[in-house]
C-alpha cells in the first residue's frame, strides 16, 4: 500500500472516531475542528450514495470497453494479449487514482481494481491452459491477495482467500485443511489485525480473512456438511460418502466450536467474534434440530425467537445493573462510534422480511368487469 | 480496537487539545478495554421478531386443520393485544425492547386480520381492502409511537394493496395487459408516496417521516420502470420515462441536497438513455459495438456527472 494513501487511512480513522466523540458530546465543536485540522483529509471522497453510482458506472463502462475490444482482438486469437493488456490498463488506471488523483472511498477506484484482478485472473487461466486446477486456483490467490494487500480492499482479501480454501479443497485432505487452517483466524483476528504497524485497511483485510477461515473450519465440522460432502464436491471426481468414523469428531466439533469461539470473543472483546460465535450458535441448534427433531418447527422457531428476545433483554439489564453500567469491558450503553449504517441496515432488513409481497393476483380467481358490484367492479372471491 | 485512535489520542493530550480526564473513556474504547455492545443487542431483538413471526406463519400454515380457525385467530389477537398493550403503556418513554415489542405486536396483529380474511372472509369480494386496513393500522401506530419502522411497513403496505387490487379493483386502466397495470400502480404509488414525504416535511407533521417515504416512492417509481425495460412491448417510451423521471428525482434531489436520491436519478437516467440507445441501434441494425460504444461513453457521463456533483458540494459547504 502507498505510504500517501495508508497514512490518509489512518488519518480517517482518527477523524471518524473524533465525529463520533463530537455525536457522543465528549468534545466540543472547537475541539473537533482541532482535530480535522491535525488529521487533514488530502483525499477525494464521495459520499455512499455518490460512491456506489461511480463504482457501478465504472465497472460497467470497464466491463464495456473490455467486450468492445474482444470482440475485434478474440477473432484473432489475441485474447491472452487482450487480458494482460487490459490487467494493466487497470492496474495503471486504479494506481492513477489512489496515487496522483488522490482517490480514496470514491468508488471508480474500486472497480478499475476489481476489474484488474478478474482480467489478471483471466490472462493466468488464459495464458497456462491445461495446467492443474490446483496451480491455477493457487495463483488466482495470489494475484488477488496482491491487489488486496496493494490496494487495501478487504472484498479481496475475502474472495483470495475463499479462492484459496477452494484450491485447498483439491485432493483427498480439502476436509482437514479447512479444518487445520481454521486456529490461524485467531492471530490474524486477535494480534495482526489489531497491529499499529498495519494501517486499519490492512487490519480489516486480515480481520476478513481471519472470519473466512474461522467459517471454512466451521464448515468443515458440521455433520451436514460432511454427509452432503459440500467440501469435497469442490474437488473435481470426489469420492463416495464420508467415513463413519470421522462423525463423531464432527458432531463434537459442532457442539464445542460456538462457546469456544464465543469464549475467545469474550475474552478479548472482539465483537467480529462475538457475531461468529453468536452466528456459529444459530448454525448448530438448526444442525441439531435437523438430525433430532424436537417439536414441529414452527415451535422451535418461536421458541428460538422468544429466546433471542429473553437473551437480549436480559444481557442489557446485566450490564445495566452492574456499578458504571460495565462488566469485564462490556456496556450496553452506546459509546464513540457512528452506527447508523448498521442501524438503517437492521431497518432495511426488517422492512424487506417484514413487508408484504406487491404482486398482481390472478385473473382467474376474479370475474372481470360487469361483475356483482356493478359496471366497473369485480366480484371474484379469494 | 484502534491503534492509530490510541496514538492519536495520546498526541491531542500532549498538545492540550484534550484535557487527560476527559480523554480516558475515549482511550478505553479505542483501546478495546471498553466495548459497547448495545447494537448487537438490538439486532439479536430484531432477529428474534423475525423468527417469532415465521414461527407463527409456519404454525399457521401447517396447524390449521389440527387446531381450528378460531382457536387460531384467537390466540394472535391475545398475543398481539398483549404486545402491543404492552407498549402503549410504555409510551411515550420508549425503553430498550420497544421498537421490537411494538413491531411484533403490530406484525402479529396484521398476521391475524390476514388470517381472519383468509379463513372467513368477512371482507368477502374485497378481500384485498385488509391489507389498506393493515397499511392504516401501521400508519397509525407509527405516528402514535413516532415509528419509522411501522411507517415504511405502512407505506409497503398500501403498495401491496395497490398491487394485489390491479386484477381486482376498477380502475380506470382495467383494460391495460396485467404488467402495465402494475406499472401504472407503482408509478401512482410512487408519486403518491412523494407527495406525502413533502406534505410531512412542509406541514412539520412528522418531518423526521419525510425521507421514508421520499426514498420507498423513488425507489418504486425507478424500479418499476426498469423492471418493465424486460418487456419488448413500447420499451422505448418506457426508457425514455425512465430517464425522465430519473432527471425530475435528480433535479428535486439536488436541490435538497440528497445525494443518495441524486444518485438513483443520474442512474435511472443512464440505464433509461442506455436502453434508448440499445432500441435505436437495433433498429438501425448497427451491431453490438455501437451499443458497447454507448455504454462506455455513458459510464464516462455518468462519472463527470459525480465528479461536479462532488466538486460543487464540497465548494457550497
Amino acid at each position: 500500500m502507498r505510504a500517501d494513501a495508508a497514512r490518509a487511512d489512518r488519518y480517517k480513522a482518527v477523524r471518524d472516531a473524533a465525529h463520533g466523540w463530537r455525536n457522543a458530546r465528549a468534545i466540543d465543536e472547537e475541539q473537533l475542528r482541532s482535530i480535522v485540522a491535525a488529521f487533514r483529509d488530502d483525499r477525494g471522497r464521495l459520499g455512499l450514495g455518490l460512491r456506489i453510482l461511480a463504482g457501478l458506472a465504472a465497472f460497467v463502462g470497464g466491463g464495456a470497453f473490455i467486450g468492445l475490444l474482444g470482440s475485434i482482438f478474440w477473432s484473432t486469437g489475441g485474447g491472452p494479449v487482450l487480458a494482460c493488456v487490459m490487467t494493466l490498463v487497470f492496474t495503471a488506471a486504479t494506481e492513477y487514482q489512489i496515487g496522483p488523483l488522490r482517490r480514496a472511498q470514491g468508488g471508480a477506484e474500486y472497480a478499475t481494481a476489481v476489474l484488474a484482478v478478474v482480467c489478471g485472473v483471466w490472462a493466468w487461466v488464459s495464458l497456462f491452459k491445461g495446467q492443474p486446477f490446483v496451480l491455477m486456483g493457487a495463483a488466482a490467490s495470489i494475484l488477488i491477495a496482491l491487489a488486496a494487500w496493494r490496494w487495501g480492499y478487504a472484498l479481496l482479501a475475502a474472495v483470495a482467500t475463499i479462492c484459496f480454501l477452494v484450491t485447498c479443497s483439491q485432493g483427498n485432505f480439502g476436509r482437514v485443511a479447512w479444518l487445520a487452517l481454521g486456529p490461524l483466524a485467531f492471530p490474524l483476528m486477535l494480534r495482526s489485525a489489531r497491529s499499529p504497524r498495519r494501517p486499519p485497511a490492512h487490519r480489516r483485510c486480515l480481520a476478513a480473512i481471519g472470519l473466512i477461515l474461522l467459517t471454512a473450519a466451521y464448515v468443515a465440522v458440521n455433520p451436514y456438511s460432511l454427509d452432503h460432502r459440500w467440501i469435497e464436491q469442490l474437488a473435481e471426481g470426489f469420492g463416495g460418502p464420508a467415513p463413519d468414523w470421522l462423525r463423531f469428531p464432527a458432531i463434537a466439533g459442532t457442539i464445542l466450536m460456538p462457546p469456544l469461539v464465543l469464549a475467545v470473543a469474550v475474552r478479548y472483546r472482539n465483537r467480529l467474534l462475538l457475531a461468529a460465535g453468536a452466528l456459529f450458535t444459530a448454525a448448530s441448534l438448526v444442525t441439531l434440530r435437523r438430525y433430532h427433531p424436537i417439536g414441529p418447527w414452527w415451535l422451535s422457531l418461536t421458541l428460538g425467537g422468544i429466546a433471542c428476545l429473553a437473551l437480549a433483554v436480559a444481557i442489557r439489564r446485566w450490564l445495566s445493573g452492574a456499578p458504571a453500567r460495565e462488566r469485564a469491558g462490556f456496556t450496553a450503553e452506546p459509546l464513540f462510534e457512528d452506527r447508523r449504517a448498521l442501524r438503517a441496515a437492521q431497518a432495511a432488513t426488517t422492512l424487506i422480511a417484514m413487508s408484504p409481497a406487491a404482486r398482481a393476483a390472478p385473473d382467474a380467481h376474479f370475474e372481470g368487469g360487469g361483475g356483482r358490484s356493478g359496471g366497473g367492479g369485480a366480484s371474484g372471491g379469494a | 480496537m484502534n491503534p492509530d485512535v490510541v496514538s492519536a489520542i495520546d498526541k491531542l493530550v500532549r498538545e492540550g487539545v484534550l484535557e487527560p480526564r476527559a480523554s480516558v473513556p475515549l482511550r478505553r474504547a479505542a483501546l478495546g478495554s471498553l466495548v459497547s455492545v448495545g447494537e448487537e443487542l438490538r439486532i439479536l431483538l430484531a432477529a428474534g421478531v423475525i423468527v417469532v413471526m415465521t414461527g407463527v406463519g409456519v404454525l399457521v400454515k401447517q396447524n390449521l386443520d389440527r387446531i381450528g380457525p378460531v382457536a387460531i385467530a384467537v390466540v394472535l389477537g391475545v398475543a398481539a393485544a398483549l404486545f402491543l398493550g404492552w407498549a402503549w403503556r410504555r409510551a411515550p418513554a420508549p425503553s430498550f425492547a420497544f421498537d421490537s415489542v411494538l413491531l411484533l405486536g403490530a406484525l402479529l396483529a396484521a398476521a391475524d386480520l390476514a388470517f381472519i380474511e383468509v379463513k372467513f372472509t368477512p371482507l368477502g369480494e374485497h378481500w384485498t381492502w385488509h391489507l389498506l386496513l393493515v397499511a392504516v393500522a401501521y400508519a397509525g401506530l407509527a405516528f402514535r409511537f413516532d415509528s419509522k419502522s411501522l411507517f415504511s411497513l405502512s407505506l409497503t403496505s398500501f403498495a401491496a394493496w395497490r398491487g394485489v387490487s390491479v386484477s381486482g379493483v376498477a380502475t380506470p386502466w382495467r383494460s391495460v395487459v396485467g404488467e402495465d397495470r402494475l406499472l401504472i400502480e407503482a408509478l401512482i404509488c410512487g408519486v403518491i408516496f412523494l407527495a406525502l414525504g413533502k406534505l410531512l416535511e412542509s406541514s412539520r407533521l412528522k418531518p423526521h417521516f419525510e425521507p421514508v417515504a421520499s426514498w420507498l416512492g423513488s425507489l418504486l417509481i425507478v424500479g418499476a420502470l426498469a423492471f418493465r425495460l424486460e418487456t419488448n412491448d413500447g420499451r422505448v417510451l418506457v426508457a425514455a420515462a425512465l430517464a425522465g423521471s430519473g432527471l425530475v428525482l435528480a433535479w428535486f434531489a439536488w436541490d435538497e441536497r440528497s445525494v443518495g436520491r441524486y444518485a438513483v436519478g443520474i442512474g435511472a437516467i443512464a440505464v433509461g438513455a442506455a436502453a434508448v440507445a440499445g432500441e435505436v441501434i437495433e433498429y438501425l441494425d448497427l451491431g453490438r459495438n455501437a451499443f458497447l460504444i454507448v455504454v462506455v461513453l455513458l459510464a464516462a457521463a455518468v462519472i463527470t456527472l459525480i465528479l461536479r456533483a462532488h466538486r460543487s458540494l464540497k465548494a457550497s459547504a
